[in-house]
């Protein structure tokens, strides 16, 4: 426990003349739950992009703690819109189990869809005859298929209907806890990073802005921008 | 503000003895599916209504009713939507684009989609002006900068010769504001108008609204799924579900006292996530 599986240094990734992500440094320990917050543009997206190495930095590194041909296995995404990262012409079960055939392990379509709380008889139905908290629970199955140690969350909540953010987060909770997972847990709402996270990290315009134990940036934030994202959030 | 601009303040409580849009036992269906069911509920001048309720929850729909909007195969099978006592259901298709704009506006969630790429936002302001109000080219364009620097877009006669994709998100929603505003409308109807945007673009853009419903006294019709922006910003909220009207009353009440076991459970979704 506690040893850095991801560590991140100085990397920086333009794309033309735009710097998505500049000098960006951190560790992801194992077994943590990071959330990375920031507004639209700011870089959280190509930065998670670039630690599932689908884009290789213009300069600085990514060291990971285990071999990289195991990357593809042990790190995995959930996206935003399970509308569109499903196939809408493959079964959910063959949708599930085509990750572990390709790491050549045994396809576990019951055991997955039981970890994801659905029952086993939707393996044999298609993307469009399920809710969106249904087809989410699918997507984080098959992230779970090649049974990963790391997963990046991306927005995983902000396209559902807020009683069902609630169930899917519980979800991931329990998940984190039972199989031993760390989260890279990207939002651009800061309650829900806080209702996830143990630290977070700010970022702006592609550089950190703060860093830090949850209850700290969100009692006492050094960052003025912090603040402001703090303020502007509507008080419930 | 508004003696900045000299406007009459007129009492808040003024504005509100006037009963304006009165919705009454609404049904929109399309096809064999019903996406509002018997709703109803009015709005005063001068005042915010929440129209709440989670996706599928017909929210949208009313708002299109009310603007006329719907389109095949959507069809308003009953009910009556009064403006000052008249029935919108009852006008033909030329009344009605006297209506639009000119006494009731909308502005919707997606600024990206909902402006059109080809011309510049003055062209699309001016018509407005020309349209409603029949003003020539030259008056339309004055009323039209007047109107950008109405919903503080800085150096405003020099930004309306530009195209909406050289503006932000938020900036193009303040266009949106200023074309929906331009003719005076005693309505607004804002559809998850700060959904697609940052929640520090979102603060600004809501008390943009808030401020100018003060100086117009508009009365504003806010759909959004967001309990949090309800609690900021109305004073009376409709909760909706699958059609239907589940609750309606004072929003504070309505957070703190809700009869209703869907919104309940929506509350306490939001309580969750708020970390209470």
């Amino acid at each position: 426990m506690n040893e850095p599986l991801i560590e991140i240094k100085d990397v920086t990734k333009s794309f033309g003349p735009v710097t998505a992500v500049d000098g960006v440094s951190f560790s992801i320990m194992e077994g943590d739950s990071l959330g990375l917050v920031g507004e639209s543009g700011s870089g959280k997206t190509t930065l998670s992009r670039l630690i599932l190495k689908l884009i290789e930095p213009d300069g600085g590194r990514i060291s990971y703690s285990f071999e990289e041909k195991e990357l593809r296995s042990k790190c995995q995404i959930v996206f935003q819109d399970p509308q569109t990262s499903l196939n809408p012409r493959i079964r959910v079960g063959e949708a599930i189990a085509e990750p572990a055939r390709i790491h050549s392990r045994p396809p576990r379509v019951k055991e997955l869809l039981e970890m994801v709380k659905l029952p086993a008889e939707y393996a044999k139905r298609y993307p469009h005859e399920l809710s969106g908290g249904e087809r989410q629970r699918i997507g984080i199955a098959r992230a779970l298929a090649s049974n990963p140690s790391f997963l990046v969350l991306d927005e995983p909540v902000s396209s559902l209907d807020v009683t069902i953010q609630v169930e899917i987060l519980n979800l991931l909770k329990e998940l984190r806890q039972t199989l031993d997972l760390t989260y890279l847990f990207i939002a651009h709402d800061l309650s829900t990073i806080a209702y996830m996270c143990d630290i977070i990290t700010v970022l702006r315009a592609g550089r950190i802005e703060e860093y830090g134990p949850k209850e700290l940036i969100l009692r006492r934030p050094k960052s003025a921008y912090t603040q402001l994202l703090l303020d502007s959030s509507p008080k419930f | 503000m508004q003696s900045e601009f000299g406007w009459i303040d007129w009492p808040k409580s003024f504005c509100y003895s006037f009963l304006m849009l009165d919705i009454k036992e609404l049904s929109v269906s399309f096809g064999n599916f019903q996406a509002v069911k018997d709703v109803g509920f009015s709005l005063k001048r001068g005042e915010t209504l929440g129209l709440l309720g989670e996706s599928g929850s017909g929210k949208s729909t009313v708002a299109l009713a009310i603007m006329r909007l719907i389109s095949y195969p959507g069809k308003i099978i009953s009910g009556k939507i009064l403006l000052d006592g008249a029935d919108l259901i009852k006008l033909g298709g030329e009344e009605m684009r006297k209506i639009r704009g000119a006494k009731i506006s909308m502005i919707f969630q997606d600024p990206f989609s909902s402006l059109n790429p080809v011309f510049t936002v003055g062209e699309q302001i001016a018509e407005a002006f020309r349209y409603h109000q029949g003003l020539n080219r030259v008056e339309a364009w004055e009323r039209s900068i007047e109107m950008l620097g109405t919903v503080q877009i800085r150096n405003p006669s020099a930004r309306i010769h530009n195209y909406p994709h050289q503006f932000s998100g938020g900036m193009r929603q303040r266009v949106m504001i200023a074309m929906a505003l331009a003719c005076n409308p005693e309505f607004l109807i804002a559809d998850e108008p700060t959904t697609a945007l940052d929640v520090t673009v979102q603060a600004e853009i809501l008390k943009l609204i808030a401020d100018l419903q003060n100086k117009f006294k508009l009365g504003v019709l806010f759909i959004t799924h967001n309990f949090a922006i309800i609690k900021q910003i109305c004073d009376r909220v409709v909760v909706m579900r699958k059609g239907q009207v589940m609750e309606e009353g004072a929003t504070l009440e309505v957070l703190n006292n809700s009869r209703n076991a869907y919104t309940k459970n929506l509350i306490e979704s939001v309580k969750v996530l708020a970390g209470e």
